[in-house]
């Protein structure tokens, strides 16, 4: 069923639902900027980054390595090479912390010593545990607040078959714990439920790619294969615990390899009727909205309805390199208008053809959860076919003032160790220092995004 | 698809081609895949040197002409050869896989380069054309750069089209009648480059195909007294051993020859306590065993230091243990084979010497059919170890141990060789020193040390590593010319037009 309705009624509602939104949201800037010297180290650095370009290019290059040293040091000769780069104007605070002369001196201790717990504190706020156990007493308060989840395993590169095998094994594991804890819970209607129908209270997203260290579009056939036998396990596993498993959708040399072994898995006998499952989108990718229509026709022939996760792309600077570099045609959009256009127009697409796809919002763009609320509330588009979802840390606020609203508000929560969450942290905190963010606006409606939830 | 074609097409003869015509030999060499050695690619004749001889003649008498023909038509030329690979692109890419058992990927970005040779040489020649001048009153002062003659272009068979199409067409573009002698193994390959050529309207007697027996008759070639310019690229014992007989002036021979070498090297990648490891264990994979390790580039010795050294080395065999051996034109396919069996058995021999130095660290079952050596890896060596210094050109790598940075340099710098380097880091003073204290021609920093893009990496080393100027390089072509000046005195009877004077 495709309802027609007039761009114009949603246009209209959307700007209501955002400035609602938006009110709920608001944070006091101005205190905010005031408390600055008062704030603990995290929330000072991620200050400065936002103030000064050339500062953040070169913190957030130091955080990338930081975990990778081996003394305190190390740390403190890196701190002063990264910070004392004369493209970097520091401000008087990180001046006065950085004036020593040997890296083995006290002050370079203290230095060092300071900043790594900055940085963890920091990736404590992305990163929603390290361990399966810490991870589950935080679901535990996510769920508390009315806010479900998916879990994600932050991994580092598989380049190895032990550790494909070992990334299967540790969902399995991570599957069975969750599931476990699950019992456990008290149910929370807004979220375990809808339309009266009981939902499954455990998610988990895996990386497609992961599960073949030789993952390789050109061996479209070979890769399929291997891929295939982990993503079956996996997904009897997840049948037999209760539990639902996402995709996530990685760069675009793998999307069209990832969409079709996805649609091939689950056209066998032994997945078809399986509702629980979901895929990602990206709409930055030119190609995306026919993508989106093809899953559609897709779906209208598998008969059972897929989840579908809308986002923008997480990999956008990557790929606009990566073309750029090989002399290829931008797979992705190079206005950012674009993609937000573009992810409306997919929005559209989605929630229209609610009843055979699922649709999962993600996006911390108040303009675009908005956009998405509105044609719900328009087309009175059941609960079980729309949620909307959030990264761990990056919108505490817009994700309390969606659910109460009376929406599903799923978080993205990532657990792991520094190491290997390092290229999922610095995509946050590049996100979340982004000028861009503050006062992004979309065609003249509001768009403010929420503030770093801190 | 391609493949099904190229397929069809197996087991053809290729003639040389002297002075336009292509010639009968008395003697025929199979060229094989090495994948599956029963398969024959081509049957290629072997000129003789009396055929050699006719061949400089021919090219001695078409050098007026080529030299006089203007720099625009020459590279008009080029450029529309560059077009004709563009065109047959897949074709020529699958030839390329299975006469040197390259993966198809990797033989396609070959064809790229030899395209871009193509297009890069017919620019440089249009901006080298247009020479200096240095006027004044009275005076007009022209540098301008002339063809050197004849020219003999030795490749190799493992970049059968790129290294070959760019040798060749640069010696070409910069006005030299041009004889291409490929390696054996990848002949019919450079056979296809001929085709090429002659369609984008190469003159006769300007290019030409002669194939041939190295250790005679190319040899021959370049003792030649008529020879003015030799291009080679492949081992470091023929290339010394052609430097140094291009040295001795043979009777009627009014020249010094010019040598250009391309030798090969024994490159290191260093990997700091800073690096980020998951990008530094899978591109030391690729650059160590990307076909094979028959690169020039190659890496073929790591040097880690010692914070990270156990946890580098147990994800590198576990990775390098993931690659699936097999043939090159199986898509899943991460090592092919090694060219022939006579490298198979000299890296063989390698790896016995390695086993008694240090320890094996990795060695997998390979396929019985093909010319297959497993991807190897050496740990605990010594810096000075056989395996450490002297170049295997295939799949077997070195891991060193450095107590810090100023010791890995030296490792790094301590070959014969100078080709290429990488340092895989995130201190920025250890990146800037590199920069000034790692001796190789292309040093790669934070990514692998492979697979040089022309005009962006031009390329080429020194020391042992070669003479010469970078291919693909703003230098390149100076090597094929000659620079002459002329002054001429513009006054007559002390009257001269004086610029900014009427
Ligand atoms: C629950 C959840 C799951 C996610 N899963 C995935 C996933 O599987 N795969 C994935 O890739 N990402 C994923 N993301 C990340 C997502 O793609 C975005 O990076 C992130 O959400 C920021 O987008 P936004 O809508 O919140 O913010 P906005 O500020 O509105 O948009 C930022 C986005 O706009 C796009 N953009 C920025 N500049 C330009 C430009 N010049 N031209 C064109 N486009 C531009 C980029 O996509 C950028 O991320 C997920 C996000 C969420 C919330």
């Amino acid at each position: 069923m495709v309802v027609q309705v007039s761009q114009p009624t949603y246009e209209q509602k959307t700007q209501a639902i955002a400035r609602e939104l938006i009110s709920a949201t608001r944070e006091k800037r101005s205190l905010f900027a005031q408390m600055r010297d008062q704030m603990r180290w995290d929330d000072r650095l991620l200050a400065f980054a936002m103030d000064n370009p050339g500062l953040r290019v070169q913190l957030f290059r130091f955080i990338d390595c930081l975990p990778a040293l081996h003394s305190k040091a190390e740390v403190a000769r890196h701190l002063q090479e990264y910070l004392g780069d004369p493209s970097v104007e520091l401000p008087e605070a990180l001046k006065g912390l950085l004036n020593f002369a040997n890296a083995d001196s006290v002050p370079g201790q203290l230095a060092a010593t300071t900043f790594s717990k900055a940085v963890e504190t920091l990736a404590h706020k992305y990163i929603a545990g390290e361990t399966i156990a810490q991870v589950i007493k935080t679901l535990d308060r996510q769920r508390q607040g009315k806010l479900t989840f998916t879990v994600d395993l932050l991994g580092e590169a598989v380049i190895t078959e032990a550790e494909a095998q070992a990334y299967l094994n540790s969902y399995l594991e991570l599957m069975q714990q969750l599931t476990e804890a699950a019992k456990k819970w008290s149910p929370v209607e807004a979220i375990d439920s809808a339309e009266g129908e009981p939902l499954t209270k455990v998610q988990v997203t895996v990386k497609l790619t992961a599960f073949y260290s030789q993952f390789d579009p050109l061996d479209a056939v070979g890769s399929q294969k291997k891929v295939s036998d982990r993503i079956r396990t996996l997904l009897r596993r997840a049948q037999e615990l209760g539990a639902a498993v996402h995709f996530d959708m990685e760069q675009y040399v793998y999307k069209t390899l990832t969409l079709a072994t996805l649609k091939g898995v689950l056209l066998e006998d032994e997945f078809r009727s399986r509702s629980d499952i979901g895929v990602t989108l990206q709409a930055y990718l030119r190609d995306s909205y026919s993508d989106l229509q093809d899953l559609v026709t897709w779906a209208k022939e598998r008969s059972t309805p897929l989840s579908v996760r809308l986002v923008k792309g997480a990999y956008w600077d990557q790929e606009t390199i990566k073309a750029v570099q090989h002399d290829w045609p931008q797979p992705v959009y190079s206005q950012k208008e674009s993609t937000d256009a573009n992810f409306e127009r997919m929005t559209r697409l989605l929630l229209e053809n609610h009843a055979h796809l699922y649709a999962a919002i993600g996006s911390h763009n108040v303009r675009s959860q908005a956009y998405a609320m509105a044609i719900a509330e328009t087309l009175n588009i059941p609960k079980r076919a729309i949620e909307l979802q959030v990264l761990y840390g990056m919108a505490d606020k817009l994700a309390k003032a969606m659910s109460d609203r009376g929406y599903r508000v799923r978080v993205y929560c990532p657990y792991g160790e520094l190491i290997p969450g390092m290229a999922y942290l610095i995509r946050r905190l590049l996100e979340n220092t982004a000028n861009s963010s503050f006062c992004g606006k979309s065609r003249g409606a509001p768009g403010r995004r929420t503030a770093h939830g801190s | 698809m391609a493949l099904k074609q190229v397929r069809m097409q197996l087991g053809q003869t290729y003639s040389p081609l002297v002075n336009g015509e292509f010639v009968s030999t008395e003697t025929q060499a199979d060229s094989v895949n090495p994948s599956n050695p029963a398969e024959i690619i081509g049957k290629v004749g072997l000129l003789s040197q009396e055929q050699a001889d006719q061949a400089i003649a021919a090219a001695k008498t078409a050098f007026p002409q080529w030299q006089a023909t203007p720099a625009a038509e020459r590279a008009a030329i080029l450029r529309r050869a560059g077009d004709l690979m563009a065109e047959r692109r897949s074709e020529l890419a699958t030839w390329v896989m299975l006469e040197v058992g390259k993966a198809l990927k990797q033989a396609d970005a070959e064809v790229s380069e030899a395209i871009d040779f193509c297009h890069y040489y017919a620019d440089e020649i249009e901006r080298l054309d247009r020479g200096y001048d240095y006027d004044l009153a009275g005076e007009t002062n022209h540098y301008r750069y002339f063809p050197r003659g004849i020219a003999v272009v030795i490749s190799p068979w493992n970049f059968p089209i790129a290294i070959a199409t760019g040798m060749t067409v640069a010696a070409l573009v910069t006005g030299n009648c041009t004889l291409l002698k490929p390696a054996e193994n990848s002949a019919v390959i450079a056979a296809k480059i001929g085709e090429i050529l002659i369609e984008a309207g190469i003159p006769k007697g300007v290019f030409q195909y002669v194939p041939a027996r190295g250790s005679t008759v190319g040899a021959h070639l370049v003792k030649h007294p008529d020879v003015h310019l030799i291009a080679f690229t492949g081992s470091r014992e023929v290339g010394c051993q052609i430097y140094a007989e291009a040295a001795q002036v043979q009777p009627t021979q009014k020249h010094l020859k010019r040598v250009i070498a391309e030798m090969g090297g024994k490159n290191a990648i260093i990997v700091d306590e800073s690096a980020d490891l998951d990008q530094a264990t899978q591109r030391v994979v690729t650059s160590a065993f990307g076909y094979s390790g028959q690169k020039c580039s190659a890496c073929s010795r790591v040097i880690v230091l010692a914070p990270i050294y156990e946890t580098f080395v147990r994800r590198l065999v576990e990775a390098t243990r993931s690659l699936n051996i097999g043939p090159a034109e199986d898509p899943s396919t991460g090592v092919g084979p090694v060219i022939d069996a006579k490298a198979r058995d000299r890296i063989l021999q390698y790896i016995e010497t390695g086993k008694a130095q240090s320890q094996i660290a990795l060695e997998m079952p390979v396929p019985a059919t093909g010319y297959f050596v497993s991807p190897t890896i050496f740990i605990e060596v010594a810096a000075t170890d056989t395996i450490a210094q002297e170049e295997i050109f295939g799949p077997v790598l070195a891991v060193i141990k450095a107590e810090n940075f100023d010791q890995a340099l030296e490792i790094a710098n301590g070959t014969d060789y100078g080709l290429t380097g990488g340092l895989y880091s995130r201190t920025p003073s250890h990146i800037e020193r590199s920069q000034r204290e790692f001796a190789v021609g292309n040093l790669y920093i934070n990514r692998n040390i492979t697979g040089a893009i022309v005009a962006r990496q031009p390329f080429g080393g020194f020391k042992m590593s070669g003479v010469g100027s970078k291919a693909g390089g703003p230098d390149y072509l100076l090597q094929f010319l000659e620079p002459r000046v002329i002054t001429e005195n513009i006054q007559r009877q002390g009257f001269a037009p004086i610029e900014g004077m009427e």
